[in-house]
């Protein structure tokens, strides 16, 4: 019993309270804030730069300068806000270092190179897309948007934001993030239609 | 703009349930009657669906070791300094470094003046034009006797040169 009322307890310490015992030189907050960002950053970083290395190497950056910053933190925003727009800020400059170094192309996949193992229609008349496959298409679509677009539609879409903290995150006006939004999806139609269209109705 | 572009501005709006009754009613109508929005449409739903699916990936197992082994870096490097002193420590070296080449400045540039050049023969001929005018030494305003007290010896040219003698600072310090 009293074990649970103590779970109880710890299970309802909000970050902010965290981030404001951390401040205090309590580095056991520190770490709890650790454990419960670190995945869900992760995917958010991984769906932004598309390398799951680069990804973990962004996240520990991002909880570094949370160390190294943590007197930064104003109780004004959310935890989450402020350690999603660390991470999200060094996504892009990673984003910026590939392209001024060149180190991938941006392939125009979808319309140049559709060499994926899409089954054949006589094989399999329901075109059912292998699962990893088609996952692997939309990544690399999203992975292929504008970045603007990109970090509203993994925010909103992949994250499940709403969009009053996406306008915190990015620190742009609400109307733009709906806007950004609406354009993100219809881009990502565009360029994904090949692998949906002709689905049964009601089908996901 | 057709109204089928008009709609698709609104397309997010309507999956997330954020249109006006009125303009709800609109797009309905619209999606009813246009073959091509409403599969437009029914494909952003399967997308979108698709993307809330996709599967989570988790950080490595060593994650936080690292991350602790980088802070414990992090925190080795910056305890040269006591806590209270790392906001300031950086503004205190930079004027640290800042006086001391003015210091090394002072000294050096009293040492290569032509004047007290410890081989005046060699100076002259190597250095050819660099002695000052009279003229020009005399507008100087520095006097002999300053001159006379921060005399470096031959050790100058030497290569340990870069050892600042005790007495020469002294001296300088005495004539400021």
């Amino acid at each position: 019993m009293m074990t649970k009322t103590r779970e109880r307890k710890k299970a309802v310490v909000t970050d902010e309270q965290l981030i404001a015992r951390f401040q205090q030189g309590d580095v056991q907050a520190y770490d709890t804030l650790v454990r419960r960002y670190k995945d869900q950053l992760l995917n958010f970083v991984y769906r932004f730069v598309g390398n799951r290395s680069d990804a973990e190497d962004i996240v520990q950056e991002t909880f570094l300068r949370v160390y190294r910053n943590k007197h930064y933190y104003k109780e004004i925003a959310k935890f989450s806000t402020w350690v999603y727009t660390i991470a999200g800020n060094l996504a892009k400059t990673e984003l910026r270092r590939r392209k001024r170094h060149k180190v991938f192309s941006v392939s125009n996949f979808v319309n140049e190179e559709r060499d994926y193992d899409i089954p054949d229609k006589e094989h399999n008349p329901e075109r059912k897309v292998d699962g990893t496959i088609k996952e692997d298409i939309i990544q690399k679509a999203i992975e292929k948007l504008p970045p603007k677009f990109k970090e509203v539609i993994i925010l909103r879409d992949v994250q499940g934001f709403a969009y009053e903290e996406i306008s915190q995150i990015l620190n742009i006006p609400l109307g733009t993030v709906k806007s950004r939004v609406n354009r993100g999806r219809l881009k990502l139609q565009e360029d994904l239609k090949f692998l949906f269209e002709n689905e049964p109705k009601g089908a996901v | 703009m057709s109204d089928c572009d008009k709609f698709k501005m609104h397309f997010s709006g309507y999956l997330d349930g954020d249109l006006t009754p009125t303009l709800r009613k609109e797009l309905e109508s619209h999606l009813s009657a246009c073959v091509e929005c409403d599969e437009t449409f029914r494909q952003i739903k399967t997308i979108q669906q698709s993307m809330r699916e996709l599967p989570q990936i988790n950080t490595s197992l060593d994650f936080e070791q690292r991350l602790h082994r980088q802070l414990s870096g992090l925190s080795r490097s910056s305890s040269f300094f006591p806590q209270p002193w790392q906001n300031w420590k950086l503004p205190a070296m930079g004027s640290a470094l800042v006086l001391a080449t003015v210091g090394m400045f002072l000294i050096f540039n009293h040492s290569i003046e032509p004047t007290q050049a410890p081989f005046p023969n060699q100076a002259a001929t190597q250095l050819s034009g660099a002695k000052p005018s009279p003229q020009l030494e005399a507008s100087s305003g520095v006097s002999q006797d300053y001159e006379s007290k921060t005399l470096i010896t031959g050790d100058s040219l030497r290569n340990d040169s870069m050892q600042i003698k005790e007495d020469g600072m002294k001296l300088v310090g005495e004539q400021q």
